[in-house]
């Protein structure tokens, strides 16, 4: 149900831009509902509720800096290796979780989308605000690191740019969603995929090794990955950890955000067809 | 006049059958073994040129069988899905309730499905918190709002879900089949709640197998066939021809009967003895429909009947609600004569005056021996509606819903013999 006086079309639609990016705001508030409901839904009935947004990365800390820290010795750039992983596994937390819900969005809410019209966006979309939530609890925890090192720790103004970063995870994030939660109607093998393009995902990041660890000729390939820019620049503000290779990190961003353009015309020629196929 | 606020022109829909790749690698290894590849699926035409409109204030039906489309118009209206062919323009805020309580989340909380659930319907959060008191009080529901809607009973959860949607302000209302759901009690306050929507000048579209609920609520009617128009004009007039297609129920053949041979006995000491079952009017014409007062005439097929000479053949009527009104067999009309009995048979019921008031039936068929053990059942195999008529016979159209069962009576007025008794002092 939209604003009076409108009037509404229904007719075949063959266009390839039609966006309908106003209609998208008209539904912010089932948007601010979903992204609260993803969230309560998460946590009902469990002990520790909400607790598990910080307790998830954490644990995975702990055991990544055994595995990854202590036994194979990867580098860290001079910064003791809890506090560089951590830094870096928060931005992929949020990037994993949110493409794991939001590939599956669609088949979720099918009998919401078979019973009544919404903008299907949405969907995909409110998990991306949900996992900033997780991603905000579980900063606490960082700080907290970042006291402890505070001797390894650079403080300084550009600490305050570390949302800046967020963009070109929100973006990539968004823009994968739409595509996969899109092609696993047609196709439910996406979803045996994405598991392991994730596992994949998260070792072309430097989220448990630093990127000297590459030879430098090869370097450009893991900094075009728009992940790679959240996670050093995460490093780069909240740590003061010098970053280089900032021009192909910009590159990657545009890469994302030519992925969420592209994403959200293929995503409104899926959505047509919708409510038959599910 | 003004422009009407639904117009639909020459709207079709295609459906593709079957499924969408069914293993692919599958089928690309039979290719490569010889197998020809495999044609288009076949199509299916679920709407076909149809055309109408709807006036503002107007509530107006959508009637016909199972499968003739109404439920993809109405998707299609609502902006669900898009249609094939043709177009259809409304002017005016849309709300559609083609199902109760869509998106309910039975972890949260009564309270949190109804921001939910009414944002899902298109109304601001702020538009909800200021009917928040109002749905809760139509609901009923208050002392459960902060319950999990798990713990709900199914008829707790219907009450909350129209309750929100009651209070939507719409122009043009899209509703499929939800009365067939809730308690009588609420199910009047729901028909009022539409009556108000169409009360003030907004307009109603809905779809319902009910003919009596459509026949009390609808202006106008349109009745599908195969996903086209069948008939459109004046509710009752619709209803009537829609009563006499002999595709108002479920699956017939050509004398109306409904196959109950095709299954399993009930349980393992049982027989399949009930094969075919249809109502008829008076003029031996199928039907599926009868309107309050008529005769309910039932024709029975049965196979193998003469193993068991003295067995009763009988029929168990139930509101939508599964509540049993009324049973009434052979036996009770007298039995049948034993000897001689054949192979196949078929068995005539009549229940005249039938005192059942307007709404949706289903009749369970029972064959047993007296003393009781089971032959054969069919639960629910014929389904029929009831509709109002002139029970009376003086063309009285007051309240005829109230209660379960239609009766006739006499009343008679005179003068008292013994004048009223003063108040004492």
């Amino acid at each position: 149900m939209a604003k009076g006086n409108m009037v509404y079309v229904r007719r075949p639609r063959t266009g390839w831009f039609d966006l309908a990016l106003g209609e998208l705001w008209d539904y912010r508030d089932l948007l601010a509902t979903l992204v609260w409901r993803n969230l309560t839904v998460r946590y009902k009935q469990s002990a520790l509720g909400i607790a598990w947004a910080i307790l998830k990365p954490v644990m995975q800390m702990v055991v990544f800096s055994v595995v990854f820290g202590r036994m194979a010795n990867l580098p860290s750039d001079g910064i003791p290796y809890p506090v560089f992983l951590y830094a870096g596994l928060l931005p992929w937390t949020y990037f994993s979780t949110t493409i794991t819900s939001g590939t599956g969005s669609l088949l979720a809410g099918g009998t919401m989308i078979d019973k009544v019209y919404f903008p299907r966006m949405i969907l995909p979309f409110s998990y991306l605000f949900t996992s900033l939530i997780d991603l905000a609890l579980a900063l606490l925890v960082l700080f907290g690191m970042m006291a402890w090192y505070r001797a390894d720790v650079a403080f300084g103004p550009q600490m305050l740019l570390f949302p800046v970063f967020l963009v070109p995870a929100v973006t990539f994030a968004g823009g994968l969603s739409l595509w996969l939660s899109a092609a696993a109607v047609r196709w439910r093998d996406i979803h045996h995929l994405v598991p392991y393009l994730l596992q994949i995902g998260m070792f072309v990041t430097p989220v448990v090794y630093a990127v000297k660890l590459l030879p430098a000729r090869f370097q450009w390939l893991l900094q075009l990955n728009p992940m790679t820019g959240v996670v050093e620049g995460f490093r780069w503000s909240l740590l003061g950890k010098p970053v280089e290779g900032w021009g192909m990190m910009a590159g990657g961003f545009g890469l994302a955000l030519l992925l969420l353009v592209s994403g959200m015309v293929y995503f409104r020629r899926v959505e047509r067809t919708l409510a038959d196929i599910l | 006049m003004s422009a009407p606020l639904v117009a639909v022109e020459h709207l079709g829909k295609v459906f593709r059958l079957g499924e969408i790749h069914r293993d692919w690698l599958a089928g690309l290894a039979g290719r490569l073994r010889g197998r020809p590849r495999p044609g288009l699926p076949p199509c299916l035409r679920a709407l076909d040129d149809v055309n109408f409109s709807v006036g503002e204030g107007e509530v107006f039906g959508l009637v016909g069988a199972n499968g003739a489309g109404k439920s993809t118009l109405l998707k299609i209206l609502a902006g669900i899905t898009d249609p094939t062919s043709g177009r259809a323009v409304l002017r005016g805020r849309i709300a559609s309730l083609l199902e109760v309580g869509t998106g309910f989340h039975p972890e949260l909380t009564g309270r949190e499905n109804v921001f939910l659930n009414g944002t899902i319907l298109g109304l601001r959060r702020r538009e909800i918190a200021e009917e928040y008191d109002r749905i809760v009080d139509f609901a009923g529901i208050e002392k459960f709002m902060d319950t999990p809607v798990k713990r709900y009973s199914s008829g707790m959860r219907v009450r909350l879900a129209f309750a929100v949607a009651a209070h939507l302000r719409p122009e043009i209302l899209l509703i499929d089949e939800v009365l067939a759901v809730g308690d009588v009690a609420f199910q009047r306050k729901c028909l009022g709640a539409m009556k108000d929507v169409a009360g003030g000048g907004r307009t109603v579209l809905f779809v319902s197998h009910n003919m009596a609920a459509v026949g009390s609520l609808c202006h106008r009617a349109l009745m599908l066939r195969q996903g086209q128009v069948a008939a459109i004009g004046p509710a009752n007039d619709v209803i009537q021809t829609y009563i006499r297609s002999a595709e108002a129920a479920h699956v017939r053949d050509g004398q109306g009967y409904v196959a109950l041979h095709d299954r399993l006995p009930a349980a393992e000491h049982m027989q399949v003895v009930l094969q075919a079952a249809r109502l008829t009017d008076d003029q031996e014409r199928p039907v599926s429909i009868v309107r309050v007062g008529d005769t309910l005439r039932m024709d029975v097929q049965v196979a193998g009947l003469n193993r068991f000479p003295a067995a009763v053949v009988g029929f168990t009527v139930r509101s939508i609600f599964d509540q049993k009104i009324f049973h009434f067999n052979t036996a009770m009309a007298g039995g049948f004569d034993a000897a001689g009995r054949h192979p196949a048979e078929s068995v005539r019921i009549e229940i005249p005056d039938l005192p059942l008031v307007a709404g949706s039936y289903a009749a369970d068929l029972q064959v047993f021996e007296p003393a009781g053990r089971w032959i054969d059942r069919v639960d629910e195999a014929l389904r029929f509606d009831v509709v109002e008529s002139d029970l009376y016979g003086h063309g009285y159209r007051g309240e005829t819903r109230e209660g379960l069962i239609a009766v006739r009576g006499e009343c008679r007025i005179a003068l008292r013999e013994e004048a009223p008794r003063e108040s004492a002092p």
